[in-house]
């Protein structure tokens, strides 16, 4: 068989496996916790003024989402519709689709968290292999290895405090929570575009401050030992000017290894943001989870886990797919050489 | 003759945390404009640390102590770090140790050709660089499909190749190659050294080839230096080594060559090999030489000239007795 197809074929089975088994587990877990899912309905309805009858109306609730039957047959029905693109209705927010809450929800979360991925992951590269090149001549830029060993040591969830508490709180420069002002009307325009930008730098700072120093430290150890290598030495013999040699030779080759650290990573980078948007109540797929996971949504919860899943295992077979372009070994291989 | 390369005094330490180790020590020796000079000795005598210090690439905890290296006549130790990468490749071009990743492995040879002459401020169009390419790796043996294949795509031999071929990107006065052959099955070690012969005459370049291979060296050098724990024991023309080795050191080398009779051979005292960390007092060689006598133990000899164009390094030259011993003839 073709050797591609063949390890698309693994990565695929891999990525089946893997939804399977945690959607199993998203569905059980939040099932065992003790609670009633319909008392957000019961609270909603109450504050709208209904007026039937508490019980009856629980009841009536439990039957509409199917919950009255046993686990096993919801849990199988819970497969057949997703098999049909459905992925249910919210019990929290009923009768909104959980498709289109998440749906809404994604932008927010995507725009955070590619901007945020990008900039730290280039700008922690690039930083860490000057640093790292240059060694002891780096001077006080060195400082950097300790900053950036204290921000990769510090929880998202803490830095985001310190920075609420800072620049939110104390000093009043950026909004507390949400991704933009309250009465505000989204739209293509200056003014909203500016808010949003305003409510996103604390979230956005949190996770970034905290990768760039991962990205910083991961590069400069990487062009270190990259320093050592015969064709370093052989490129300096040639007397190829050392900005071509850092860039042409050294960074370039360490890309591989820190290429992989990101798609590793991804799932990390992933879940501190979902954390993140909570403590900042940004409206993005992380807080829609929270909220779910607190009124126990089943369908909420659910959908929002799988989607996360599928994004991170497309992310990676992404970054899989880029790596022939980085790597001439791989994009030969199996073509027979010259 | 002309010098083109005089070495004098050199001495490179590394200053390691376990102690410093005299890795080259008040090493001196010329090398003539177009010749073939082999430099020889065992694994961590010091020979790459001398080429290494030539190409003013030392690298930390290594340190060029003393001494002087003059490239026609220019003293390399007194130029700008700038100035000393100029005259990489233009006046003295350098084969690493360990051919087999001293490509890029993500640049096409004919991109990793052009930083070369990039950086020497030629200005040459895509198209021109390759032209030039090809006829190098023309030179060497290759087709011209070679410069633009990546590394991994060549076989060790091949890239051995390349990396003689990017060393004459720029005509150089003197090329240094440092165990070329290492990695290689016999018989592409003798051709990349023939390869390099041909180089050599071509460019008319001197060359030092560095190895440990007595015959290899015997079949490209005219003249060599043997090294042993950073000190270099003995030099002078390769048949006159060959017909009459001056130190006990050289003699042994020789007699590790097969040959075909059987016959009795010098062994060594068996011992640690030599070490450039802890080197004994005296003579480097005497805790392995067979004539070891007590003034070897205390006093360190001097290298000076013991017969025409020939200069070792060991008491025995003072000892008319004792001297014959080294005779191959006697010995026999
Ligand atoms: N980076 C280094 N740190 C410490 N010692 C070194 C280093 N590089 C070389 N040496 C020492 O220098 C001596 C000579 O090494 P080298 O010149 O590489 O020998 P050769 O090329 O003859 O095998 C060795 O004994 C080795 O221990
Ligand atoms: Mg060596």
């Amino acid at each position: 068989m073709n050797p591609y197809i063949r390890y698309i074929g693994e990565r695929l089975i891999l990525l089946l496996a893997t939804i399977f088994i945690s959607m199993t587990v998203v569905f059980f877990v939040p099932r065992m916790v003790p609670g009633e899912p319909m008392n957000a309905i019961f609270a909603n309805m109450a504050a709208v003024g209904g007026s039937m009858n508490a019980q009856e109306m629980i009841v009536e609730y439990r039957v509409r989402f199917g919950l009255d039957r046993p686990v096993w047959v919801q849990y199988l029905s819970f497969w057949r519709e997703l098999a049909q693109g459905n992925l249910g209705i919210s019990i929290s927010n009923f009768p909104s689709e959980v498709s289109g809450m998440l749906l809404s929800a994604l932008p927010w979360t995507l725009g955070l968290l590619t901007v945020t991925t990008l900039i730290s992951w280039i700008a922690g590269s690039v930083i860490g292999a000057v640093i790292g090149w240059r060694g002891r001549k780096a001077g006080v830029a060195r400082l950097m290895v300790p900053v950036a060993l204290v921000l990769y040591t510090t929880p998202y969830y803490i830095l985001a405090l310190i920075l609420v508490f800072v620049f939110a709180f104390h000093w009043p420069i950026f909004p507390l929570s949400g991704a933009y002002s309250v009465g505000m009307r989204p739209g293509l325009n200056t003014a909203f575009i500016v808010d949003v930008v305003r409510h996103a730098v604390l979230p956005a700072l949190s996770i970034l401050l905290v990768s760039l120093g991962w990205w910083f430290l991961s590069m400069r150890s990487l062009i270190i030992s990259l320093k050592g290598e015969d064709y370093i030495l052989n490129a300096e013999a040639m007397g190829i000017k050392e900005r071509r040699i850092l860039w042409g030779y050294a960074f370039r080759n360490a890309l591989l290894p820190q290429t992989t650290g990101l798609a590793i990573s991804l799932g990390h980078i992933v879940g501190g943001a979902l954390i993140t948007e909570v403590i900042f109540a940004y409206p993005g797929i992380g807080y829609r989870i929270y909220n779910a996971i607190k009124s126990l949504d089943y369908p909420l919860i659910q959908g929002g886990v799988l989607l996360i899943i599928i994004s991170v295992a497309l992310a990676n077979f992404l970054i899989d797919a880029a790596y022939p372009l980085i790597d001439p070994r791989i994009r030969f291989e199996g073509s027979g050489g010259s | 003759m002309t010098s083109i390369l005089e070495v004098n005094d050199l001495r490179v330490y590394f200053h390691t945390p376990r102690g410093m180790v005299k890795a080259v020590d008040n090493v001196t020796f010329d090398v003539h404009a177009g010749e073939r000079f082999g430099l020889i000795g065992e694994s961590g005598s010091g020979k790459s640390t001398i080429a290494l210090a030539i190409m003013r690439l030392i690298r930390s905890p290594g340190r060029i102590e003393s001494g002087e290296i003059r490239l026609e006549g220019e003293n390399l130790l007194a130029l700008s770090d700038e100035e000393m990468r100029q005259r990489r490749l233009a006046g003295v071009a350098m084969v690493t140790q360990g051919a087999m990743n001293s490509l890029n492995p993500v640049m096409r040879i004919r991109q990793q050709f052009a930083d070369g002459l990039n950086s020497h401020g030629e200005t040459v169009t895509v198209d021109e660089a390759r032209e030039q390419l090809v006829d190098l790796l023309a030179r060497v043996g290759l087709k011209p499909e070679a410069a633009d294949v990546y590394p991994h795509q060549l076989s060790g031999g091949m890239k051995q190749r390349v990396c003689i071929a990017l060393a004459m990107s720029l005509r150089p006065s003197l090329i240094i190659a440092d165990e070329p052959t290492s990695a290689l099955d016999v018989v592409v070690q003798r051709q990349v050294v023939q390869t390099l012969r041909q180089v050599q005459e071509e460019l008319d370049a001197a060359v030092i080839l560095i190895g440990h291979d007595m015959g290899l060296m015997a079949q490209f050098a005219s003249r060599v230096g043997v090294m042993y724990a950073g000190k270099l024991v003995e030099e002078g023309p390769v048949r006159a080594i060959f017909r009459q080795p001056e130190h006990p050191y050289t003699r042994i080398l020789m007699e590790s060559l097969p040959s075909l009779d059987e016959k009795e051979t010098l062994q060594v005292v068996k011992g640690a090999p030599p070490s450039a960390a802890d080197r004994p007092a005296g003579c480097v060689f005497h805790p392995r030489c067979p004539f070891v006598m007590d003034r070897c133990i205390q006093e360190e000899p001097l290298f000076r000239e013991v017969a025409p164009e020939q200069w070792a390094a060991c008491h025995l030259h003072d000892e008319p007795a004792a001297a014959h011993s080294l005779s191959r003839e006697v010995a026999e």
